[in-house]
């Protein structure tokens, strides 16, 4: 009788929130528990196995709602696997929810957070810290110092050159990338091969088997902060896709609007690649299939493609880490997933039609 | 309503598209805008929408302003009920979404357009005509005061034509809406009482009621082409036409020279 009762309570919650956001709600609650569902599942995953079950057991042992089940758990869980899982699923949020945005405003499907120079830049800073043989403090702080460099310089470029208008800051953005991925180059060839050059070719290549808690709450808060700042944005976005004429004509300071949407791209970017590198391809496949899901409205596909994103990395760093003893750069395996599938969805979009001229 | 004085704007190679542009654009006023391919009807439009500067004169807007491209940009597949919400844009704020308000004033444009049954459609499956009809939708949606169409008619055939002329008049008349909207078929301006403005390559615009403005010479010289009003003699009204000399080629076909 009791479960019965659950059962029924649990039915009228899904039918209050199904009808809280109409049309979608089952969709909506799936994509959100996604994320959650992937994280307590991956958490278990490694050479020590557990259940969703004793997974959580253990987080809620640690967060004081019960005892810990076991000490060995506890310290696999929360210590080696939680800042690892928990960076991964910010990261992919942040940066699907960054390519969203930037597809939308330069209305150009086949950009992500690289097209403004932003990874590349970080990718610099970063390599630069860690020729220079300083600490994860510095290499955070320079990587997305050198982020952010590169997308202004981005701007200024565009700005310069052309008005801001969006062909000259993508190819400045091409052009910015280019650079500091040759300066990056350049510091490789002259790192120690010994000591420095495997470090630093690993940490571009993208991987999160460094992050610490310290690591993972430096990355999170500028994550969230921008992922929050791109969703307010998101009915803009809309308007932004029509082009800088039809947007002005609606309203809207295009000029501002866009700056804002390219250093919170910035500042969402330059803290992921500084705590794990260079991971491509998320924010620019990630946003199309999410748009197959929830559709091109930016409101719902920036939150989309935050829990799609994140759900996905979480994924790809598990099997990371699990598939072999020594772990697979993240960003390697993200490329060799997005490279195929990016090719499979521009084909079913094609034919659904993305109007583009 | 949107008010130019002595207006002008240079083209590529800094010679004058047009100059000397005196245009008021208020309440319930039709302008219809002719010109020939390259003389600036487009360049006018974005002139009058403060999307460029004029490199003469004043434009001054006291209400906001409803643009309608020649072709929409919009590039991901909206639907059409998406693209009249982005009407409403300018009146939302950050971190919010469409009040009821907004709700209602998309719903009475896509009504007083007669889109409401195409909502759901997705924009970019939608005819020429039906793009035409959202598009002016989204402007009504904006509240705006005056509307500027660039080339509304082109690609629709002819019933689509006469609807949305009907609108655009309907809109000035009706709504109160100031309407400017430029084609190149002199017969939109002569369908109703609306001012005609032509422009003539480097020279200044000319402008006045549309019946009394176009006249054949006036029309020859725009287009560099011989053209003649017409009268049509309809059950319950005489209509006016703009006809040009296309010429006679070619030979009848036999079955045209049995009938003659």
């Amino acid at each position: 009788m009791s479960a019965l009762r659950n059962a029924k309570r649990l039915r009228s919650g899904i039918a209050t929130v199904s009808a809280a956001l109409p049309g979608q709600g089952m969709l909506w609650m799936f994509l959100v528990a996604m994320p959650l569902a992937t994280t307590l599942y991956c958490l278990g995953c490694g050479r020590i196995k557990l259940s969703c079950l004793e997974a959580l057991a253990t987080l809620a042992g640690a967060a004081g709602l019960g005892p810990l089940p076991d000490q060995l758990h506890a310290a696999v869980v929360l210590n080696a696997r939680l800042p690892r899982t928990l960076a991964a699923l910010f990261a992919g949020a942040g940066l699907s929810a960054s390519g969203a945005a930037l597809q939308g405003c330069f209305r150009n499907p086949l950009v992500g957070p690289q097209t403004v120079g932003v990874l590349a830049g970080a990718g610099f800073g970063g390599s630069l810290m860690l020729f220079l043989s300083f600490g994860a403090p510095f290499v955070i702080t320079g990587a997305f110092t050198a982020g952010l460099v590169s997308t202004l310089f981005v701007v200024w470029l565009a700005r310069r050159l052309g008005q801001g208008s969006i062909l000259m800051m993508v190819l400045s953005g091409i052009v910015v990338g280019a650079l500091f991925a040759a300066m990056t180059t350049i510091l490789q060839y002259l790192s120690d091969p010994e000591r420095q050059l495997p470090q630093l070719v690993f940490w571009l290549m993208g991987s999160f088997s460094m992050v610490n808690f310290t690591k993972f709450v430096w990355m999170s808060w500028p994550v969230i902060i921008g992922m929050i700042i791109l969703a307010g944005y998101g009915f803009r976005l809309n308007a932004l896709s029509c082009g800088e004429e039809e947007a002005r004509s609606l309203g809207l300071r295009v000029g501002r609007d866009r700056t804002v949407i390219i250093l919170t791209v910035s500042v969402i970017a330059a803290s992921v690649v500084s705590v794990a590198g260079i991971v491509g391809w998320v924010g620019l496949v990630v946003p199309h299939a999410a748009r197959m899901i929830v559709g091109p409205d930016h409101r719902r596909l920036i939150v989309g493609s935050a829990c799609i994103g994140g759900a996905l990395l979480v994924a790809v760093d598990t099997f990371c880490r699990s598939l072999t003893a020594a772990e697979l750069p993240v960003g390697a395996v993200t490329a060799i997933v997005g490279a195929p599938v990016f090719l499979a969805l521009l084909c079913k979009a094609g034919k659904q039609g993305w109007s583009h001229d | 309503m949107i008010e130019a004085r002595g207006v002008g704007r240079r083209g590529p190679g800094g010679i004058w598209l047009w100059r000397g542009l005196d245009l008021s654009l208020v309440p319930g006023r039709v302008v219809g805008l002719l010109g020939r391919n390259g003389t600036g009807k487009t360049t006018l439009i974005r002139t009058l929408l403060g999307l460029i500067e004029p490199h003469e004169g004043v434009v001054k807007a006291e209400s906001k302003a409803g643009y309608v491209p020649q072709r929409s940009r919009i590039a991901f597949p909206f639907t059409v009920r998406q693209v009249v919400n982005m009407g409403r844009v300018g009146r939302v704020r950050l971190f919010s979404g469409l009040s009821a308000a907004d709700r209602l004033a998309v719903d009475a444009a896509m009504d007083r357009v007669g889109v409401a049954d195409l909502a759901k459609r997705p924009f970019h499956e939608l005819s020429g005509g039906e793009r035409q009809l959202a598009l002016i939708a989204r402007a009504i949606a904006a509240e705006c005061g005056v509307i500027l169409l660039d080339e509304p008619f082109s690609g629709l055939d002819l019933d689509n034509q006469v609807q949305t002329l009907k609108l655009l008049y309907g809109l000035a008349q009706e709504s109160g809406l100031g309407v400017l909207f430029s084609t190149h078929q002199p017969d939109h301006l002569l369908a109703g009482s609306c001012t005609a403005l032509a422009l003539m390559r480097g020279g200044s615009p000319v402008s006045g009621p549309s019946g009394e403005l176009l006249t054949d010479r006036l029309l020859s010289q725009i287009y560099q082409t011989d053209v003649r009003i017409v009268q049509v003699q309809r059950p319950n009204v005489t209509t006016l036409h703009a006809a040009p000399h296309f010429g006679a080629y070619g030979t009848p076909l036999p079955e045209d020279r049995e009938t003659a």
